[in-house]
């Protein structure tokens, strides 16, 4: 006869059980119900790479995941890299997600892309529109449960939209009548994450229409703004780095020539400049290496807004320089 | 707080693992505090209200009882009685009837050309004070009778009076039931909290998931009810029945759930009611708290069925239409209330005449059709008086229904390209089905309930695979087809308005 000990271990051995399986069970539902995008499913295939299979990290926004492509990376350098970037995703979120990557991977070297410094993109969740926030929501919703992900919740997010942080659950389930959410999620989760590329380039070319809008533009003379968060994240990220024996490099993707030319590039340079030296770290902006790539409009996307996203083409050519200049 | 709100999931297992965890002596303390807290989460101003009402009652209470150990006339507890009721009659007249009685009164005087401005009130009602005004009154009813004494511990009394899970819309507790419980240990115990955690579920589940979805129909189709055919309005109202029917029964087992998990056990609410055969075993079945106060607080007294057919019809009507003004400051209310006591009035006028017609026809009655034809007849009776409980005014409630009338619209609604026209209704035809799969579940269980079958036993005895199904089913239900989360509005319990 077991004993009441034996007996109350059991029972309650049975209710760990019972919610592990439900938390288990409610990740499944949140992978089937999210709204399928390139944030999630970057954070996902991350979790799939193997035990140490990346040596260079890429991260940053958007700039970072149109730029490099790691097929390029490793037929030049032999070693595999990832690019663990997210739309308006600036160095608070960065500094996070290189804390959580850091659980799972240990590279070599990593790639911080230098417009996630810029202070466009720091906002607390809450305070902006939902086109806006949901690029914060799926990068937050990308990382797994834990201690950084808690972190990262109440450095970015308003204390009253925490739960749901914690919970994706709570918004998405409302997608279980939207029979193609699920479907692309069960076919990616299935099928399409082992082929999953975390490079992203732009689909088009500029046209010479927008390339005529960028010539006749006005010159502003405003200074580029790098926030006191910013910064602070930034060193953050710096020392983690240290800390765990990796090297950091701040690299700068190229922005159309006609659009630097029509603002006060030489500040946001200095700035820029004035940050690397502060952790001496290595910094290469391919602004000033305009020629050297070989960019022409060619290798931008077609809008006129200052993005400047490059395409395959662009893209190629400017992996190839930053590696070479890298090694 | 609402209990659907994340910060009930985050309140309540707070509280519920802290009183199990606090020695004995402090654990009412902490029950009083966080009940103060929930209360205080829609307004502080509102404790003043129940603090008011909690001291007043207790301390009238005392007094009764002291009257009746020092052998005083029974004056003195009569007019200690008298205090304590029109305290609580008070507070609920200003708070609640204030506006409602201004209003009324200057459209009376308007009816004999005489035109009075009424100052404007501009009172904001409390959260549940009609129910724990009904409560403190109840208290010092059975003190009164001496059903029970008075209790002396305050922190107690408090506690009974505004104990979270029933505080903000019952079920209404009588003394005897809860202040015992509240003096008792309740250690803890994994079946009682897996049972009312079920509860809770399930409450959750008849919340989230039918009602809420209900809502959105009804809603649109009350609100414009001018565009809709009366089909479709007798539809939203059909499904207006089983919106109240989710929305308070599931309010009612979230906390019944929510006590049972702490140890208490708290009043039957809800019975199956829509089972009902007759309008009056309807109201056995409905909002037993509030039905079972009235009958002995003011039917019993008024001389309930004791003396003559014609007093019985009376206060059968009086008590009904209490009822009706206890649930909303409107004459659509009473007019509910009066609508509902009828019924029963003519069903007891027309026993013997529905007898004999039953012999001559030789209709029997022993058998399901007889009592699913009762019961679908007891169902349209309700429904109809539910129209003018859900209308914003009688007003409307009666153009609303000269509209049905005059706009049927059979052939439209009927129209084999379109689901009853739902998809017309804003409420997409995916979450109707799932309305109807959640309304059908609902309907198996009452029956199931009704037969006195015993659900939790029978589930109990299953394997355990099959029990985590059904709870992981439950969860899911909610957790999936809920309708919660920042994209919607979340939905207040009807009853919390009253």
């Amino acid at each position: 006869m077991p004993g009441r000990r034996q007996l109350h271990g059991k029972k309650y051995g049975k209710v760990l059980l019972f919610l592990l399986l439900f938390f288990v069970l409610l990740r499944t539902a949140v992978l089937l119900l999210y709204p399928s995008n390139a944030i999630f499913r970057t954070w996902q295939r991350f979790y799939r790479l193997r035990r140490g299979e990346v040596d260079i990290l890429i991260v940053g926004n958007s700039h970072a995941y149109s730029s490099f492509d790691p097929e390029i990376i490793s037929e030049m350098t032999g070693q595999d890299s990832y690019i663990l970037a997210s739309n308006s995703q600036n160095v608070v979120q960065t500094y996070f997600n290189v804390k959580e990557a850091l659980h799972y991977q240990h590279p070599d070297r990593i790639v911080l892309e230098a417009f996630a410094l810029d202070d466009n993109n720091n906002w607390l969740y809450g305070t902006e529109t939902p086109d806006r926030d949901w690029k914060k929501e799926s990068n937050i919703d990308g990382m797994r449960f834990g201690l950084t992900k808690l972190e990262a919740i109440t450095k970015q997010y308003l204390p009253e939209n925490w739960s749901y942080a914690v919970f994706p659950i709570l918004r998405c389930h409302g997608n279980w009548a939207d029979i193609w959410t699920v479907g692309s999620n069960l076919a990616f989760y299935t099928k399409e994450i082992w082929q999953y590329s975390s490079f992203h380039p732009s689909e088009t070319k500029m046209t010479e229409e927008t390339k005529a809008l960028y010539d006749t533009a006005a010159y502003n003379s405003a200074p580029k703004v790098i926030s006191a968060i910013n910064i602070e994240y930034f060193h953050k990220l710096a020392q983690l780095c240290r800390e765990e024996d990796i090297t950091l490099y701040l690299v700068m993707a190229p922005m159309y020539d006609g659009y630097i030319k029509s603002i006060n590039y030489e500040d946001w340079k200095g700035k820029m400049e004035d940050l690397a030296e502060s952790e001496k770290l290595f910094y290469l902006d391919c602004n000033e290496h305009y020629e050297e790539i070989g960019l022409s409009s060619q290798d931008f996307e077609d809008i006129y807004n200052g993005y400047h996203h490059l395409n395959k083409d662009g893209a190629d050519k400017v992996t190839k320089f930053v590696f070479e200049n890298l090694q | 707080m609402l209990f659907n709100s994340t910060g009930f999931l985050i309140f309540f297992p707070i509280v519920a693992a802290g009183y199990f965890w606090i020695p004995r002596r402090y654990k009412n303390l902490w029950l009083l505090g966080a009940s103060y807290y929930f209360y205080a989460s829609w307004n502080p101003a509102y404790l003043l209200l129940i603090l008011g009402t909690t001291v007043v009652s207790w301390v009238i209470a005392i007094l009764m009882d002291r009257d009746d150990r020092r052998k005083k006339k029974d004056t003195w507890k009569r007019w200690h009685l008298a205090v304590g009721v029109l305290w609580n009659l008070g507070v609920l007249l200003f708070f609640k009837y204030a506006v409602f009685i201004a209003d009324s009164l200057v459209k009376g005087l308007q009816l004999f050309g005489l035109s009075v401005k009424m100052p404007a009130f501009d009172v904001l009602l409390p959260v549940g004070i009609s129910f724990y005004t009904f409560q403190a009154m109840g208290y010092l009813l059975d003190v009164y009778r001496k059903k029970i004494s008075a209790e002396r511990n305050f922190l107690q009394y408090a506690l009974f009076l505004s104990f979270f899970p029933q505080l903000v819309a019952g079920p209404i507790e009588r003394s005897g039931n809860l202040m015992h419980q509240l003096k008792e240990e309740h250690p803890f115990d994994l079946e009682r909290v897996k049972s009312g955690l079920l509860l809770m579920g399930w409450g959750f589940f008849q919340k989230l998931v039918i009602a809420d979805r209900i809502a959105i129909l009804v809603t649109e189709v009350y609100d414009h009810y001018t565009i809709y055919s009366g089909m479709q309005i007798g539809l939203a109202t059909i499904l207006f029945a089983f919106q109240i029917y989710c929305d308070f029964g599931g309010y009612s087992d979230i906390a019944v759930g929510a006590a049972r998990v702490m140890g208490f056990t708290l009043t039957k609410n809800f019975n199956s009611p829509y089972h009902a055969v007759s309008v009056s075993e309807f109201w056995r079945n409905w909002h037993i708290s509030l039905t079972s106060w009235f009958r002995d607080y003011i039917y019993i007294p008024l001389g309930g069925n004791r003396r003559g057919r014609w007093r019985k019809y009376r206060n059968i009507l009086l008590t009904f239409s209490l009822s009706g003004l206890w649930h909303g400051a409107g004459w659509n209310y009473i007019v509910w209330g009066l609508l509902n006591g009828l019924y029963q009035v003519a069903g007891d006028l027309t026993g013997r005449f529905r007898a004999s017609l039953q012999k001559r026809l030789h209709i029997r009655t022993d058998c399901g059709s007889y009592r699913l034809l009762q019961r679908g007849i007891t169902f349209g009776f309700v429904d109809f008086a539910w129209l003018f409980f859900r209308a914003d005014s009688l007003g409307t409630a009666l153009q609303m229904l000269w509209h049905s009338v005059t706009n049927i619209g059979l052939f439209t609604f009927f129209n084999p390209n379109s689901l009853l026209c739902i998809n017309t209704i804003i409420l997409p035809e995916k979450d109707f089905v799932v309305m109807l799969a959640g309304l059908f579940v609902l309907m198996l269980a009452d029956g199931r309930r009704r037969k006195k079958a015993d659900i939790k036993g029978t589930l109990a005895a299953q394997n355990v695979w099959f029990r985590w199904l059904v709870y992981y089913g439950l969860i899911f239900a909610i957790l999936i087809f809920g309708f919660y989360g920042p994209e919607y509005d979340a939905s207040t319990f009807i009853y919390f308005q009253f």
